[in-house]
């Protein structure tokens, strides 16, 4: 085999017109021998199967690197590394990733690599216990939801820390990101003050109508963005009589102010809470605020003792969830209000303004702030300190 | 404490009671049988106050506590599945009712002490709940409710998801509280074993309505009806 190998690589420097340079064929004569070496002790007691595998895998990196890019250098390096590979499937797995991503989707490596072998991993250690079909749906399910993530994860990578550091340095950014999150950090505790007893007051409670009272509930979702915008100006705005009637009786404005701007988060956001602390009760067995009545707690205190503790989990997902459905609001607050600026609006007058170079940071820096929930969300889940999944499988 | 139903009427689900009427006397262990779907489970959550009523009226020790909500009617109830909280250890379980009605803590401390020693659950006290077997969680359940020291005690089926040794632990121990305490208890089974060795006083209950009540040996001995023979197993 070697002496084949060595035959080959004389005859490529012999032909009138070689394809590499002696150095280089030497280079690749000696890439080849240990290719070669690797593949006899991996492939060793093998199926044939196994070898052609090999020899496919062998003759894409051949196309890829050396034929379609030629790029002898990364030849070298991709073929020392497949073989080497070869004999750990997992390994394998992601070697193809990686050349996949840093080779054929170059510029958008790092956003597609990372999330890849994460998905990789995960179909990888559930390979033995999942029935294929699950693993199938799994799978590409998963693929599908790093593609629909992706602009997000490339948006990303778009900005240097020191651009970063720059914007945020503006006084306007600071100012639209703070209101931002003031805003919807109070939309969201209003929200909270009557949604959570909403909630568990349909998880628990059965009338006539309940149907349209869930439904009357999702309306915010339903409606377009300026839609709401309108229909606020139209109640709240200057010209309206509760708006003149507000403004004269308490001095409050919601047209262009810091409260017009909770006014709309507060109607968009609601759905979010109170459908998941819905959910969250009805998980909360009955017969255990049953007992907690019988052991005479008030069905006040069985709310606060029981069925809130219970649902907690539940319940900060969904505070999450309306918290960041707030912050991302953008159309009605432009149409009710639009000052002071929140940092979904700034995103929008910068891009009018100047193009996509300058909006970009900001969209950066917002879409940092709203990951911070999401983190902040994970780690409160963790830090409850009542797990449920054992109450449940005891329940 | 003294147990009067009087013609109790209500439905929930597929459930009914119509016109039930019950007495137990104070002390007393009355055993509840009948067949699954028969409205033991509905009556004995409306005794406690669970379900309001939609006719009749419940009295204890001569009272009528119809009307009073299920945390004030001083009623101990321990249910047939695992109904401990399982965000609270064992102790935290048997303390709950007295927390909630605001016991001062060096005195709940020595009632869950009391409640631990007549239940047996020294060696698991401080377990969480969810690593309890059957049996465990409902002398646990037990204990919780004696804690708050009710003067009605009522059992729906608390034996029946539990395996064979672990029952007959739990037999064991309602014998001994109810020797100890004397508390007035009703006992929601149909097993009839289960009736013959706890109670002394027995009820058959068929179709939403009481059949037969009695003393137990009466009842065993002239049942007044084929389908009350069948369901004791004396026919």
């Amino acid at each position: 085999m070697i002496t084949a190998l060595a035959a080959g690589h004389v005859a490529l420097a012999l032909v009138p017109e070689p394809p590499f340079t002696r150095a280089m064929n030497f280079v690749l004569f000696g890439t080849n021998l240990y290719v070669l070496q690797s593949a006899a002790t991996v492939l060793r007691g093998r199926s044939g199967r196994a070898l052609a595998l090999f020899l496919a895998g062998y003759l894409v990196l051949v196309v890829l690197a050396l034929a379609i890019l030629d790029r002898k250098p990364l030849f070298v390096l991709l073929a020392v590394v497949y073989a080497s590979v070869f004999g750990s499937p997992l390994l394998l797995g992601v070697f193809v990733l990686f050349v996949l991503c840093f080779v054929v989707l170059q510029p958008y490596a790092f956003e597609t690599f990372i999330p890849l072998v994460l998905v990789y991993g995960v179909v990888w250690r559930l390979r033995r216990s999942a029935p294929p079909f699950l693993l199938a749906c799994l799978g590409g399910g998963l693929l599908a939801l790093v593609l629909v993530l992706l602009p997000l994860v490339h948006l990303g990578f778009q900005d240097s820390a020191q651009t970063l550091g720059r914007t945020l340095a503006r006084e306007d950014v600071r100012r639209a990101l703070l209101t931002s999150v003031a805003s919807s950090t109070v939309a969201t505790a209003i929200v909270a003050l009557w949604g959570i007893p909403l909630a568990y007051a349909l998880a628990r409670l059965d009338f006539p109508g309940k149907g349209v009272v869930e439904s009357a509930i999702d309306v915010p979702i339903l409606v377009p963005q300026p839609v709401v915008g309108i229909a606020l100006v139209v109640l709240l705005g200057p010209g309206s009589p509760l708006g003149q009637w507000l403004a004269e009786a308490t001095g409050a404005r919601f047209s262009g102010t810091f409260a017009g701007i909770v006014a709309a988060q507060v109607f968009v956001c609601s759905p979010f809470l109170v459908k998941t602390a819905m959910t969250a009760f009805e998980g909360v067995p009955r017969h255990l605020e049953a007992a907690s009545r019988t052991l005479g707690a008030t069905p006040r205190a069985t709310f606060m003792r029981i069925a809130l503790p219970l649902a907690s989990r539940g319940v900060l997902v969904g505070l999450g969830l309306a918290w960041a459905r707030a912050v991302s609001e953008f159309g009605s607050i432009l149409l009710f209000a639009s000052s002071p600026l929140t940092a979904p609006i700034l995103v929008h007058n910068e891009f009018l303004r100047a193009g996509t170079a300058e909006s970009r940071p900001i969209a950066v820096l917002l879409l940092l702030v709203c990951l911070w929930i999401f983190i902040g969300l994970q780690l409160g889940r963790t830090l409850l300190p009542f797990a449920w999944r054992g109450a449940s499988r005891r329940a | 404490m003294s147990l009067e139903v009087r013609c109790l009427g209500r439905r929930f689900g597929g459930f009914a009671l119509r016109g039930v009427s019950l007495s137990l006397p104070a002390g007393a262990y009355g055993v509840l049988l009948g067949p699954s779907g028969s409205g033991k489970s509905l009556l004995l959550h409306t005794i406690a106050g669970l379900h309001a009523p939609e006719a009749g009226t419940v009295a204890m020790a001569g009272r009528d506590v119809t009307r009073v909500p299920a945390e004030r009617r001083g009623v101990g109830l321990v249910f047939q599945q695992s109904s401990l909280f399982p965000h609270h250890d064992v102790r935290g379980n048997i303390e709950y009712g007295l927390a909630v009605r605001g016991v001062p803590r060096p005195e709940r401390r020595r009632r869950v002490e009391e409640m631990v020693e007549l239940v047996g659950l020294e060696p698991i006290v401080s377990r969480p709940v969810a690593t309890l077997s059957g049996g465990e969680g409902q002398r646990v359940a037990m204990a919780r409710a004696l804690a708050v020291r009710p003067s009605l005690l009522l059992l729906d089926e608390p034996l029946s998801l539990v395996d064979a040794g672990g029952r007959r632990d739990l037999r064991e121990v309602l014998r001994r509280v109810h020797a100890e305490l004397r508390l007035t208890t009703l006992h929601v089974t149909h097993d009839r074993e289960e009736a013959l060795a706890l109670g002394d006083h027995c009820a058959v209950m068929l179709d939403g309505t009481i059949a037969q009540a009695g003393p137990m040996a009466e009842v065993f001995d002239r049942p007044c009806g084929p389908d009350v023979a069948r369901l004791l197993g004396v026919a």
